[in-house]
């Protein structure tokens, strides 16, 4: 079982806390697990759900905005990769296979949504994480409060972003993936992630501006 | 983060904060209950179980966008398992087979694109047509030529007819089931039934390089005793076309049609190991052990099998090794490349370049140097879009695709406008 837990890609995603220094070299890769797991062997699915869990738990925290409702989509995510194992055919890396129907599990909950999400307030899983996270030994106050503010702000620019835009951008510019990466989960060509990177951060930084937070060649004039 | 300088900068600490934005913290604790609750939901889950849309490409297309899914891609729905287009077919030759074959597919589809591309003239032009698509795929083209023994000749597949020149193109279709070359009358559909003509040549050259894998002038076989016993086992058509005992065969490769059809099938079985799309009606777990070996001196650039009665040596490879065995080299056949292919392979990558540069107001000048001896880029400039910019980059990674037939002149240079989609 130990064997099954190191990252197989050797590629350490952002804030998953997977394949840190000191962690034992890989084993199994994922694609070796997927197989495993087709032909029968629930320890090596056991194995790609331990060493995926935060990052698919990370990637719907963020398209959800909630903890809770993130936690039902990551699990479930893993429940329908396992009914689909027939259908993954190795084209693409199992994670990035893995992520899309997280992504989708994800739209589908947030187009279930009766109501409207409400802008972000402090009890933002996204603000919290971020405030804890981030927060230094000694943090200046008032940093911390610029730093809040500004969390909110981005949560509500990212926010106000269409469903295609924040899904890019929060699997590219938060998750770390590569646009290759993040074209196989999306479906769409690279050229179509850049774009959508660039529509995404030019309509950030129009929203922050205008919030007071302009970017810092225009803060400087 | 994978921006770079050109992107729209968000202020400083945005950027901090936007990169690698952690989700709320757990403890190892809480992630064992969640990946064990996960599993026991596993354990009562029967893989087969999840419906197709949630494995299906997530997002609609962002307005502006004009983007193009990635080949084979449906959105919210699964990777078809039903059978496999001739697209699809050609397209995993590109992916699956080597260098030859995988030049000859990539030919095909370009074939195909422009088919697509300019439908009302080329399907003004019916027959005539065909054999423009046919000439685009360069090498594959060739006189057909009388091979010996001429007796028990099966009549020519049409599968095979791609690389036969127009005339027996044309002569293949009346033989095939694809649609007829459009009428007057319906030259408003003619781009459609172009499209998937020239699809059917692609994917016709794509199986039958998978076949042969060689692009010598001459394949010589050699059988042996078993050899009968072997393609009598493996169907009617095989066994009546086996060679006799000791019998030399000796079939020009360019004259498709006369290719021995034991030969074909049977490497058509051994294919079968390697590419799942390819159907075949030979028994699996056949193969017939050729030795293969190149001819040098006298018969330069010719690759000869040669099936042995002895038992199989270390250089007796089964027909999987064989058809696996290096290709002779692509020589070239003029000096630079001519117009054609060159319009051929930039219109490959055109559009992808043109993506790149979709919501801009300017185009870009490449300049595209194509280097002789393997027919790949060698450099683009670009003129136009800023360097470094995820456009520029995106222009420059889409045409370094281009391939032009190998020329003997060190490289060749040709400039293209890119505009915006």
């Amino acid at each position: 079982m130990l064997d099954y837990l190191a990252a197989g890609k050797g590629r350490g995603p952002k804030g998953s806390g997977l394949s840190r220094p000191g962690e034992m070299p890989p084993h199994k890769s994922d694609r070796d697990l997927v197989e495993a797991a087709k032909g029968g062997d629930s320890e090596a699915f056991g194995a790609f759900v331990r060493r995926h869990q935060r990052r698919v738990f990370q990637l719907a925290v963020h398209l959800l905005r909630n903890s809770a409702e993130a936690e039902d989509v990551a699990q479930e995510a893993f429940v329908r990769a396992y009914g689909a194992l027939d259908r993954f055919d190795g084209r693409s890396e199992p994670f990035t296979w893995l992520y899309r129907i997280a992504v989708n599990l994800s739209l589908n909950a947030i187009r279930s949504r009766k109501t409207r999400h409400p802008g972000a307030t402090m009890d933002d899983p996204r603000i919290e994480a971020a405030l804890v996270e981030r927060r230094p030994a000694f943090a200046d106050p008032a940093r911390q409060a610029t730093d809040r503010e500004l969390l909110l702000a981005l949560c509500d620019g990212v926010d106000a972003l269409s469903e295609t835009l924040r899904t890019t951008l929060v699997l590219v510019a938060v998750d770390g993936l590569s646009h290759a990466e993040a074209s196989q989960v999306l479906g769409c060509p690279e050229g179509t992630v850049a774009w959508r990177l660039h529509e995404a951060r030019r309509k950030l930084r129009e929203f922050l501006n205008g919030r007071g937070h302009p970017p810092d060649d225009e803060t400087h004039r | 983060m994978t921006s770079s300088h050109r992107e729209p900068r968000l202020p400083k600490r945005a950027e901090e904060l936007l990169d690698g934005w952690p989700a709320p913290s757990r403890d190892a604790l809480e992630w064992e209950e969640s990946a064990n609750a996960v599993m026991a939901r596993v354990r009562s889950t029967s893989i087969g179980s999840t419906p197709d849309e949630l494995v299906g490409a997530p997002l609609p297309e962002e307005p502006g966008e004009r983007g193009r899914r990635l080949p084979g891609e449906t959105r919210g729905a699964a990777p078809s398992a039903a059978e496999p287009s001739l697209a699809d077919i050609a397209r995993a030759a590109l992916s699956n087979a080597d260098a030859a074959t995988r030049e000859v597919a990539r030919d095909g589809l370009i074939a195909a694109e422009l088919g697509r591309r300019n439908p009302p003239r080329e399907a003004a032009s019916g027959p005539r047509a065909v054999g423009d698509a046919a000439s685009l795929q360069g090498r594959i083209v060739r006189a057909p030529e009388p091979a010996t023994p001429a007796r028990n000749r099966p009549p020519p597949p049409p599968r095979l007819a791609a690389r036969a020149e127009p005339v027996a193109v044309a002569e293949a279709r009346a033989h095939s089931e694809l649609p007829a070359p459009p009428s007057r009358e319906r030259r408003t559909r003619g781009g459609a039934l172009f499209g998937g003509s020239a699809l059917a040549l692609a994917a016709a050259a794509a199986f039958y390089l998978s076949f042969a894998r060689h692009e010598a002038p001459e394949v010589r076989l050699t059988a042996s005793a078993e050899i009968p016993a072997l393609l009598a086992e493996n169907g009617p058509d095989v066994a009546k076309s086996a060679p006799r005992r000791d019998e030399a065969v000796v079939a020009p490769s360019a004259a498709i049609p006369e290719a021995p059809v034991a030969t074909v099938d049977a490497l058509a079985s051994a294919e079968k190991a390697h590419s799942p799309l390819v159907s075949s009606n030979a028994p699996k777990e056949k193969t017939l052990a050729f030795h293969v070996r190149k001819e040098t001196a006298s018969s330069a650039g010719k690759l000869v099998l040669e099936q042995r009665a002895e038992a199989p040596s270390e250089n007796v490879g089964s027909v999987a090794g064989a058809a696996q065995a290096p290709a002779s080299p692509v020589l070239p056949t003029s000096e630079r490349p001519s117009t054609g292919a060159v319009q051929a392979a930039l219109g490959s990558v055109l559009t992808s370049a043109r993506g790149c540069l979709a919501g801009q107001e300017h185009g870009a000048l490449a300049t595209i140097t194509f280097e002789g001896r393997t027919g790949r880029v060698k450099s683009v400039s670009v003129d136009g879009s800023d360097p470094g910019s995820p456009a520029d980059s995106c222009v420059r990674s889409a045409l370094m695709g281009a391939r032009l037939p190998p020329f003997s002149e060190p490289t060749f240079t040709a400039k293209i406008t890119v505009r915006p989609l």
